[in-house]
């Protein structure tokens, strides 16, 4: 026994010191192992300075290089995100589209991000490029020096595709500009009130109307390729929906029941299926259109009303609206029907649904307290936040990259009108969409092609 | 004649009597002494009138400075809110016996304190203090308890890079956050004066823990590390001595362990440590410039590590992405455009404060860009 205590002494002690020299040079030079790490969590969330150089007019442009630099100004300060340096700060100017950019100059007014363009009119062509740099870098943002050719008629939607592209590289996220919204245009005393479906930019701009007055018409959507858009009509008397094609203005019902009401009208994503409510004996549910076979397939059968369908970007849910636990709440259910199951639980009475682009978020209309919101929720009806509030706040639709949402205010008393706003989901940069006269029920189209 | 006789012997008793009574008298005093009659003690008095007695008696009942009886034990009353103590009076010192040890562990009173003493008279027997039950609380119906034990402690080390705190006499500006405030909740926000966020914060996902062949890859590249790092190599280890070649390849796998480990050694720091209040300037240069405003909603969800490259004069040399964690490429694309301007704009909008004497700790920093504080969902 003492033999193996002899033996095994020396080499523990030997152990021992070895471990610990180990420890004591080894352990405070690997606590430096790495450069020294700095945690910046706090920053600014405040509108990024950037500079529009003013567009070159390199042959026939005249007034369009200076319109369409304004339109691209307009569209990036418009979001919210961007605040546009005034041109009479600028201390460079920029008089060839193809000379070198002295960032200096622009790193001197805090321009984060340069845009400079030209255009050209040949004909009833214009062509605009255009390019946006990084000042602090020093460098063309990747993917930013682009260019579209078109009529002169279309010059807005080049305009828009320039913000488009700058708004992109620099957030991130997809553009919505060059998109158009179909809305109810109002008029006539609010008793006795004349609507007609329009559509127009994204911004107000370029109003076109589709139908008269002669009858109510409610609720437009656009099919997700821009081409058709779905309406609710009350030409026959009674609700009906109706199919228009944009281009040629034609129009047909859809589902001609006897005895029943047809409202709140979808497209699937595809395109080839159209979800509605119908009113029959009193009972209203939900149905399936196919524009291509004209099945009808029913997906609700319940006593209460249910409304207000809308597809996931996937198509393979609706999320729609439900009174039958005695208050109007939001449900989600395969796209094939079910029951559903409910994901608003707040207080107060939800309405309106729609799934977002991106597939992440549910925009709606809540009422509460006497007072109207747009808010938004996760799909399962988490993270509930309210965006606005109002008299009357509802129907909310979507921008094509799922960042903004639109819909109509209403302001109180006998007066009262009814117009269009658009709020980014952070609630930040709540502002009315400047409109000939009353409007109510905008509906995004998607990015135009 | 036979009277004779009898008159000698009454003579003789006679005689006997008083030879005893005069030895008696004269040796009376000396055998037997009494004792000394008491000293008398005299003492002068003076005479006082009916009023000065009565002054006398009416100035005797008022308190006086004799000590109390031993108090009796009474319920021990409600402890009141008081000013502070006066100053006890320093206890007189006796020689006692040392105190037993105390274990330290053990509460002990703020302030010394007298303990009754026992009393050799009777007393009363002290009246318990009334038991008062606690007000029973109601239990919430919905209340939901488990069976098992939830750890106070996670058992699990952070993963997080963990920023070493050092005492510092700067004091570094408390970061605020950004609060989203939307036409809904405005009035809420106003009246909480924009202090509090309405959500609460997203707790960042935790990395993925390295997988063990990871592990090992990075204990084998710091086993096998560059010659110019004398504290990384291994202690020279006898061939036969396999016990003490384990126990250094275990001390150098648990430190190096650490993610941030691979720099290959080109970058590590060689001088003194940057003290929290040079941290927290670098980190207020760079944050005021970092600007999300423009960024997506999902670069607002996507933390990023940059490692920066410094000249000695303070200006980046170089910026490059080490980490990302976000749901998207494009984001991350995004959000190190952000952080690179941040850094190019805090360098050129008065420069990032670094000390010019410790250039070889901030030759490269590893800036973690975490937005999850300012993330708006």
């Amino acid at each position: 026994m003492r033999s193996v205590f002899r033996a095994i002494l020396p080499v523990g002690v030997t152990l021992a010191l070895a471990v610990g020299l180990a420890l004591s040079t080894v352990a405070p030079v690997l606590a430096q192992n790495a450069p020294p790490r700095i945690v910046i969590g706090s920053g600014v969330i405040e509108p990024m300075p950037i500079a529009i150089a003013g567009f070159i007019d390199e042959g026939g442009a005249g007034d369009y290089a200076r319109e369409i630099s304004r339109v691209v100004q307009s569209d990036l300060e418009g979001t919210g995100l961007f605040r546009a340096i005034p041109e009479d700060a600028h201390i460079s100017r920029v008089t060839s589209f193809d000379s070198t950019v002295a960032y200096e100059d622009w790193k001197a007014i805090n321009a984060q991000v340069l845009v400079t363009g030209a255009v050209s009119v040949s004909g009833d062509r214009i062509t605009v490029k255009f390019r946006a740099h990084d000042v602090f870098n020093g460098t063309t943002l990747e993917g930013a020096a682009l260019q579209f050719a078109g009529t002169t008629q279309g010059w807005r939607r080049m305009a828009h595709k320039v913000a488009d592209v700058v708004y992109s590289k620099i957030t991130g996220e997809g553009g919505y500009f060059d998109s158009r919204v179909v809305f109810v245009s109002e008029s006539g005393p609010k008793n006795e009130r004349l609507k007609r479906l329009a559509v127009m930019d994204y911004d107000g701009a370029n109003v076109q109307y589709l139908t008269d007055s002669a009858s109510i018409v409610l609720a437009p959507r656009f099919s997700p390729t821009g081409d058709r858009i779905l309406y609710t009509s009350y030409e026959s008397g009674f609700p009906r929906i109706t199919l228009m094609d944009v281009g040629s203005l034609d129009r047909r019902s859809l589902d001609e029941q006897p005895g029943t009401m047809t409202f709140a009208p979808r497209f699937s994503p595809d395109g080839g299926t159209v979800v509605f409510s119908l009113a029959r004996g009193g009972n209203t549910d939900i149905y399936a259109l196919n524009l291509s076979s004209g099945g009808l397939s029913q997906l609700t059968n319940a006593p209460s009303i249910e409304t207000a369908p809308s597809f996931s970007p996937d198509g393979s849910q609706i999320v729609f609206e439900s009174d039958r636990t005695g208050t109007p709440q939001i449900y989600v259910m395969p796209a094939s029907g079910g029951e559903g199951q409910r994901i608003s639980g707040g207080q107060g009475r939800y309405g309106t649904p729609v799934w977002s682009p991106r597939g992440d978020l549910i925009a709606f209309t809540k009422q509460n307290a006497g007072r109207f919101h747009i808010g938004v929720m996760r799909t399962d009806g988490s993270e509930e936040r309210l965006l606005t509030a109002s008299f009357l706040d509802e129907g909310p639709t979507w921008a094509p990259n799922g960042r903004v949402l639109m819909f109509t205010r209403e302001t109180s008393g006998a007066g009262g009108q009814a117009s269009l706003w658009s709020v980014d989901i952070t609630g930040r940069n709540l502002k009315q969409i400047p409109t000939e006269g009353p409007a109510s029920d905008p509906a995004w189209s998607p990015l135009l092609p | 004649m036979r009277v004779q006789p009898r008159v000698q012997t009454g003579t003789l008793v006679s005689g006997l009597g008083h030879a005893g009574l005069i030895l008696w008298v004269i040796l009376g005093d000396w055998l037997f002494a009494s004792a000394p009659a008491d000293q008398v003690i005299v003492t002068q008095v003076s005479m006082m009138t009916s009023a000065e007695f009565d002054a006398l008696q009416a100035a005797a009942s008022t308190p006086t400075p004799s000590p109390e009886p031993a108090p009796k034990p009474q319920p021990r009353p409600e402890p009141k809110p008081e000013p502070a103590p006066a100053p006890a009076p320093e206890p007189v010192v006796e020689p006692t016996p040392a105190p037993e040890p105390v274990p330290e562990d053990l509460p002990t009173a703020a302030e010394e304190q007298l303990l009754p003493s026992p009393s050799q008279e009777e007393q009363a027997v002290p009246d318990a203090a009334e038991i008062v039950a606690p007000v029973p609380t109601d239990v919430p119906e919905d209340a939901q308890t488990s069976d098992t034990p939830t750890p106070a402690v996670s058992d699990q080390p952070t993963a997080e890079p963990v920023v070493p705190q050092e005492p510092t006499e700067a004091t570094v500006a408390e970061a605020t956050g950004t609060v989203l405030e939307t036409e809904a909740n405005r009035d809420q926000t106003e009246a909480l004066g924009m202090t509090a966020s309405i959500r609460p914060r997203a707790k960042p996902e935790r990395p993925p823990e390295p997988a063990p062949e990871d592990v090992a890859a990075e204990v084998a590249a710091a086993v096998d590390a560059p010659q110019d790092q004398p504290a990384d190599e291994p202690a020279a280890a006898a061939p036969t001595e396999d016990a003490v070649a384990d126990a250094l390849a275990e001390a150098l796998a648990e430190d190096t362990s650490d993610p941030t480990s691979d720099t290959g050694g080109s970058d590590l720091p060689q001088g003194p440590p940057l003290t929290a209040g040079e941290v927290g300037d670098v980190r207020s240069a760079i944050g005021n410039k970092w600007n999300l405003g423009s960024a997506s909603t999902d670069a607002l969800r996507t933390t990023i590590v940059v490692r920066v490259s410094f000249s000695p004069e303070g200006q980046p040399t170089d910026i490059e992405l080490l980490e990302s964690d976000g749901p998207t490429e494009a984001a991350t694309s995004t959000a190190f455009s952000a952080a690179r301007r941040a850094v190019l704009r805090a360098s050129q909008d008065g420069g990032i404060p670094l000390p010019a004497d410790k250039y070889d700790t901030w030759r490269v920093l590893d800036l973690v860009f975490d937005p999850n504080g300012m993330r708006l969902r």
